[in-house]
């Protein structure tokens, strides 16, 4: 599927987030089943919606209309590798502190774990503010991929497309790991 | 004329129907002209059955069910012991589904459309928690059609009270939460409403967690002072506790004190500060809930216009003043907190009627949809918060040569052990006879515009598609297999019950003690002398018992223990969770 067909807009990976959520939301409110629309044509919008809102999965879409052939697994910037450990060590961390205090007895139990929140906190967001800018600074580079063409710029592209796949990875991951210190106050 | 589709709130202490009139949604009121339906029904021995006001004049006097949709869609082990073992309830007219007692409420709704619209009805718009599971929104169907209503959408209830919201302010462009906590359960929903789309964004919430669980707090707390065992008493005599404490917390949302008073027993003056120490691990709950929301939605509170609130409960002032500190802002009270979710479930049947138009709704599944994988894990098919009707697929493949067929569990939750997740059910794949890993079946996992999902599997090599059916999980277990797996536990337990009971007493201890330590370090300052006193007398106590081996004595201590620090508990979290939640950008 080409996204930017499905939603009737110009190929351009510098996409203005404004216009995409108006597209998107007018043509789901076309599609949608309940205003006599069509189930198969809505996933369809939604799908496209979804892909183009996040800039790797752009950038993907972006490498795959252009044609271009490309390594998924080639290199990685270096800026990007650093992070490798830092982000598996607070992930495991948040990991721990949830299953101590899933298996935690008593409320003072858990509460003497608590204490170790704003800490992991305060380590998450670090993490989160530096790679959120890393992935701003390979955002910043769409224009000029844009005015290049994308079959011309194709190994630029995918080098940048192999950083965002881990940094959006990462990103997730924190937040959801971020999500699982309520969750674990929640579960007590 | 185009058809008419009724919506109605189906509430675990209320009910109530409307219909959209020329364009508003009113409520629709019996002949008494009451517009809210008490959810509670009377059965006789002899067949009678009454619901609502008739079967409440019951109660006191006879068993009257309430709240049966905190069981509804629910398996025995998740019950509590209020179901038996095949997940009926027991009443006067026999073991019934919690189902078949909805049916009964539904029915009386649909009477009362019928009686004032003067017509015969037949389809539905019914509300459901937004954080209800996959086999709750089917069981709530399913109580739909044996009121003999055609449930033409299951609706999730805060989204329901943004359509009432929304209406009137369709030109607006705005992000609005709706927290809605109501007599049973609580939900909390992002939503961003723009020139009549209303899209969630994401939403949370707690199918356990609502304003009955403050009556039976208010009911305990009572007991205790007059040294009353609330659970050995009879069930109903219980429910005149729990009535009285519903009484005291309406009294509560209005002046400073109020007296518990129960006939014969006593009496207890509460204060709004005595209930504020009640509510206090329900409103974290709701506090983890909303912020877990804010974040799935991935803004910050500041980009927030409004939160509405909705839900009979959120009347209470310790809610309202946890939301204005959550949300930063005045909450907005303007729905009327007990009709707004009926008046939602009449627009969106009126969306569905064809009678309001340029109105659509983009609801969204509450939670993650997985299966098991070969190591026990949950492989995410479909996150929470997807917007609804969708898909997804997996290929299946078989492991073995000739083989016919593979077991999948479907799994609904966000954890990642697939034993911690709700197990929707299972279903066998269907191999075509062939060499290992040569037979390929896609299957399609679709969640309908209800959050209710259906399978479909495709064999690659055929092209031949098959709906599969998910077997509940409940009807793994027969009966007779249920009965005895019981007894045979119950006669296990007995065996070795000492040394079990001070395994767990001693386990706890362990935990305990140390924490004490630690505890009091950090935040003993905070405490008064007679509960640092009180902390160490049961302190001193589990230590002389673990010497002892004395099992009486440990539980009894350790359990003492655990009470005795729970206020200190509490301010560590205090100070945990202050520095959790404060960010710069607040």
């Amino acid at each position: 599927m080409n996204p930017y067909e499905a939603l009737g807009l110009a190929a351009k990976l510098d996409l203005d987030l404004g216009d995409l959520e108006r597209v998107t939301r007018e043509a789901s409110l076309v599609c949608h089943p309940d205003s006599g629309g069509d189930e198969v044509a809505f996933q369809r919008v939604r799908q496209a919606g979804g892909v183009l809102k996040e800039p790797f999965s752009r950038l993907k879409a972006a490498l795959e209309i252009s044609g271009v052939s490309y390594e998924v697994r080639g290199g990685v910037p270096g800026e990007v590798m650093d992070y490798f450990s830092p982000v598996a060590g607070i992930l495991k961390k948040v990991d721990d502190f949830t299953n101590e205090r899933r298996r935690a007895l008593s409320g003072l139990g858990k509460a003497v774990l608590d204490v170790r929140i704003p800490g992991l906190k305060m380590e998450l967001e670090g993490l989160i503010q530096k790679l959120g800018a890393l992935e701003e600074g390979m955002i910043a580079r769409f224009p000029d991929f844009d005015a290049c063409g994308w079959d011309q710029c194709g190994e630029e592209m995918a080098e940048v497309f192999r950083g965002l796949i881990f940094v959006s990875k990462w990103l997730g991951q924190l937040r959801e790991s971020n999500g699982k210190i309520f969750e674990a106050l929640l579960g007590g | 004329m185009s058809e008419v589709i009724i919506g109605i709130d189906l509430g675990t202490t209320q009910s109530a129907v409307a219909i959209v009139d020329s364009g508003f949604p009113i409520l629709l009121a019996d002949e008494q002209g009451r517009s809210l339906t008490p959810s509670a029904v009377w059965y006789g021995s002899n067949g009678e059955i009454e619901v609502g006001h008739e079967a409440l004049r019951r109660s006191g006097v006879d068993p009257v069910i309430t709240s049966v949709k905190s069981l509804i869609g629910r398996r025995a082990d998740e019950a509590g012991g209020a179901l038996l073992p095949d997940g009926r309830l027991a009443t006067a007219a026999g073991p019934l589904l919690p189902e078949e007692i909805s049916a009964e409420i539904l029915q009386k709704l649909k009477k009362i459309a019928e009686d004032r619209l003067e017509t015969e009805v037949v389809k539905a718009v019914v509300t459901v928690p937004a954080y209800f599971h996959d086999g709750q929104r089917a069981a709530t169907k399913r109580a739909g059609e044996l009121a003999g209503l055609e449930v033409v959408r299951i609706l999730s209830e805060p989204t329901a009270a943004a359509l009432s919201y929304g209406l009137d302010r369709l030109a607006d462009s705005s992000r609005v939460a709706v927290f809605d906590l109501g007599g049973g359960t609580f939900d909390v929903s992002i939503l961003e409403m723009r020139k009549g789309v209303f899209e969630v964004s994401a939403t949370s919430g707690d199918t356990r967690l609502g304003g009955d669980d403050f009556d039976q707090a208010l009911a305990r707390f009572a007991a205790e002072k007059l040294k009353v065992e609330l659970e050995e008493i009879e069930a109903l005599e219980k429910v005149v506790w729990v009535t009285e404490g519903r009484r005291v917390k309406h009294v509560l949302s209005e002046e400073d004190d109020a007296m518990f008073r129960i006939p014969f027993t006593g009496e207890v003056p509460v204060s709004r500060e005595d209930f504020l120490r009640l509510m206090e691990p329900f409103l974290n709950r709701m506090e983890s809930c909303s912020r877990r929301a804010i974040l799935d939605a991935g803004m910050e509170v500041s980009a927030l216009e409004s939160v509405v609130m909705v839900g009979g409960s959120s009347r209470i002032p310790a809610v309202k003043e946890r939301v204005r500190e959550v949300f930063k802002k005045e909450p907005d009270l303007s729905q009327h907190p007990d009709e707004a979710i009926a008046r939602g479930a009449a627009i969106q049947a009126g969306i569905l009627a064809g009678t309001v138009r340029e109105v659509i709704l983009l609801d969204v599944t509450p939670l993650s949809l997985g299966i098991e994988t070969m190591g026990g894990l949950m492989n995410v098919l479909i996150t929470r918060n997807t917007t609804i009707p969708c898909k997804a697929g997996e290929m299946f493949t078989n492991a073995v040569d000739g083989q016919t067929s593979m077991k999948v569990r479907v799994l609904q939750g966000e954890r990642e052990l697939a034993g911690d997740n709700w197990e929707l059910g299972s279903f066998e794949v269907p191999f075509e006879p062939d060499r290992r890993g040569q037979a390929r079946v896609g299957v399609e996992f679709r969640i309908d515009a209800d959050g209710i999902l259906s399978v479909l599997a495709r064999d690659v090599a055929t092209g031949k598609d098959t709906v599969i059916e998910v077997g509940s999980a409940a009807v793994d277990v027969t009966e007779a297999k249920v009965e005895q797996m019981v007894s045979e536990s119950v006669e296990f337990a007995f065996e070795d019950m000492s040394a079990r009971v001070f395994e767990e007493a001693r386990m706890k201890a362990d935990e305990l003690l140390p924490a004490v330590e630690m505890a009091l370090d950090q935040a003993g300052a905070l405490l008064d002398e007679r509960e640092i006193k009180e902390i160490k007398n049961a302190r001193d106590r589990v230590e002389f018992a673990m010497k002892d081996r004395d099992v009486a004595a440990l539980k009894s201590a350790v359990e003492d223990l655990d009470k005795a620090t729970e206020s200190l508990a509490a301010l560590l979290v205090q100070k945990a969770t202050a520095a959790l939640f404060s960010s710069p950008q607040d």
